[in-house]
């Protein structure tokens, strides 16, 4: 025990004075929330709205009124005819024009439908089709909170987005940039740092020494597992607190499942640290085999479903997309642990499978 | 209790069909200094190896520091110390963490700890660096360190794998008188060397050759024996003899 400790504190003690190391470790959760989080950001504020409204009616002014309530419009001007739309939008006065038919409110009652036009400049298509759809999802809600106006035989396209009703970003990356920090520290920090003291020389050092493989590893893991689940809050509260990501669900699944991933990295660097001879081969195994599919494959940055089947396949072996879709439900969608089984045992098997060949590996070296 | 630090029956390591040690028996007296020598591939490593109970023999018996080779590698593991051709230390610890993290693997309390660092630091005059980080410590300076530590524990023997690769003459020398105190203090040193002039230093030397034993005996015993001037000349004499291959 007195060793184990002693270990540990070497291990934290060789953290602590890598500068490069530390700046790793504790930058990059900041880094990255905050460039995912803003910078590369795929939503869209501060929308100019022209409105062309003859009808001026209730139900009109209803609609413009939540879009100049919400966040992402700003109604900075009235055009009197459809003329001067293009004006418009080429000088730059509006990205949207919100065209609405002549008596409105009338039509709806009456016909049981009426027509509002959604005019964009599409240069930016990507953000056309966002703006486009903020403005649909607005006069949904008007339409339904005025419910009884809204006629029966009216079709209302299905294009509910559930759980991120403004298609906020940073719900998508939160749990994506815990996928993939987990994994750097857990799984390169890991497979490094062991690969270091076979290139230096201590490992045989150590081997030769009475201490027992297992303790010499497990020291390695823990200084690991404590800075993990520091990034893990560090990067909640952020999540929580500068990008107002709300957390629905229960903090005790969450860490729960969130350490079974730790420990599935731990073992991915322990294997890694066993195939490999050099740090820099360490690191190139865990940045192109881990961090890259992680980062592509995993569903934090295109959905799985949209990918090709061959490519969906493989993406069911990265531990990362069973943790991102696990904490995209625990977290942001509030779900029980029930919904999350499937995930859940992935994983349990992914770190039980690993971690028995690393075992394996590790111990045939010693031979 | 016999006097021996090391005995060794007939050894035999096979990888495969490959027999890396042929069946080599000898003896280490405690308190000797042994020198190992042998060319590459010559299978001294894979002796030492044993010798440390990092691997088991294929057959054979032998004892080390009067625990069994095949059944007592976690005995024998406790009461030896090793440094190897490649430093050795934590490089971004200090003088004083390098020994206190090597004293708690081999079981030293705290007390005991602190009392041998002082009293060690003090003998080898490093004591105004003991804060030091051992990266920052002169070539020569590390190399000693790294021997001190490896007997901080006072093991019954210490292995020594080409521990002065790589240093000048002068600290070569002063490395030495280290091991020379080491001996004097009753630790048994077995060492293997490429510099012959410091298999002169050795109380006994031998020279393994494809895997076996073909010279044990004192240098100048060794140097009467093969007519020659130097233990140099004897090394180059027995190591023409070898068939195999130096890669390997």
């Amino acid at each position: 025990m007195k060793q184990f400790i002693s270990f540990v504190q070497k291990e934290f003690r060789h953290i602590f004075r890598d500068r490069r190391t530390m700046l790793i470790l504790i930058g990059m959760p900041i880094v990255q929330i905050v460039l995912f989080g803003f910078a590369i950001t795929t939503e869209v504020r501060n929308i100019n709205v022209v409105l062309l409204d003859p009808a001026k009616d209730r139900v009109t002014r209803q609609i413009t009124e939540k879009l100049a309530a919400s966040d992402y419009f700003n109604i900075v001007g009235i055009i009197g005819n459809s003329h001067e739309t293009e004006r418009v939008l080429l000088d730059g006065t509006a990205d949207m024009v919100v065209a609405f038919d002549e008596r409105f409110d009338e039509k709806l009652y009456r016909e049981g439908k009426a027509a509002v036009q959604l005019i964009v400049d599409a240069t930016d298509p990507n953000t056309a089709i966002t703006e486009i759809n903020y403005a649909a999802q607005i006069i949904r809600e008007t339409q339904m909170e005025m419910s009884g106006i809204s006629p029966s035989g009216q079709i209302i396209p299905d294009m509910r987005m559930l759980y991120n009703p403004q298609m906020e970003s940073a719900y998508n990356f939160v749990p994506g940039v815990m996928g993939l920090i987990l994994m750097l520290i857990c799984a390169m920090m890991t497979s490094i740092s062991i690969v270091r003291e076979k290139e230096t020389g201590t490992m045989e050092l150590l081997l030769v020494s009475p201490v027992k493989p297992p303790c010499i590893i497990l020291s390695k893991a823990v200084p690991y597992l404590v800075i993990s689940c520091a990034n893990m809050i560090t990067i909640l509260l952020m999540a929580v607190f500068v990008l107002q990501v709300p957390f629905a669900g229960s903090v005790a699944w969450m860490a729960a499942i969130s350490l079974l991933y730790i420990l599935v990295c731990l073992s991915l660097g322990l294997l890694i640290s066993t195939l490999v001879k050099t740090q820099v081969a360490a690191m190139l195994i865990s940045g192109v085999l881990l961090m890259m599919p992680a980062l592509l494959l995993s569903g934090m940055i295109y959905p799985v479903e949209n990918m090709p089947k061959i490519l969906e396949s493989v993406s069911s072996i990265i531990p990362a997309r069973w943790y991102i879709a696990s904490v995209k439900k625990l977290m942001i969608q509030g779900l029980e642990i029930s919904c999350v089984w499937k995930e859940f045992i992935i994983l349990l098997f992914m770190a039980v499978f690993l971690l028995a060949v690393s075992i394996k590996k590790f111990k045939l070296r010693l031979q | 209790m016999t006097n021996k630090a090391i005995t060794v029956e007939n050894i035999t390591k096979r990888f495969g069909g490959f027999t890396a040690v042929d069946g080599i028996s000898f003896g280490i007296e405690r308190g000797e200094i042994f020198g190992f020598l042998g060319a590459n591939g010559a299978g001294k490593t894979t002796v030492m190896r044993m010798l440390c109970g990092l691997s088991k023999p294929t057959s054979g018996s032998g004892m080390v520091a009067g625990f069994d080779m095949m059944t007592e590698t976690e005995s024998i593991k406790r009461s030896i110390g090793y440094m190897s051709q490649k430093f050795s230390l934590y490089a971004d610890l200090t003088v004083r963490e390098n020994l206190r993290l090597f004293g708690a693997i081999y079981g030293l309390r705290g007390r005991a700890i602190a009392v041998r660092t002082v009293k060690m630091l003090r003998e080898l005059g490093f004591y105004a660096e003991r804060n030091t980080m051992v990266k920052d410590l002169p070539l020569g300076w590390q190399q000693k360190l790294a021997f001190s530590t490896a007997i901080f524990h006072s093991p019954e023997i210490v292995f020594l794998d080409e521990p002065t690769g790589g240093v000048d003459p002068l600290t070569r020398r002063q490395f030495w008188e280290l091991i020379y105190k080491a001996a004097d203090s009753g630790i048994t040193v077995f060492v293997t060397t490429h510099y012959m002039d410091e298999a002169e230093y050795c109380d006994r030397v031998s020279i393994m050759v494809d895997g076996r034993i073909e010279a044990l005996d004192t240098p100048s015993n060794l140097k009467r024996q093969y007519n020659a001037a130097s233990m140099d000349d004897v090394f180059q004499r027995l190591a023409q003899t070898a068939k195999r291959n130096d890669t390997i």
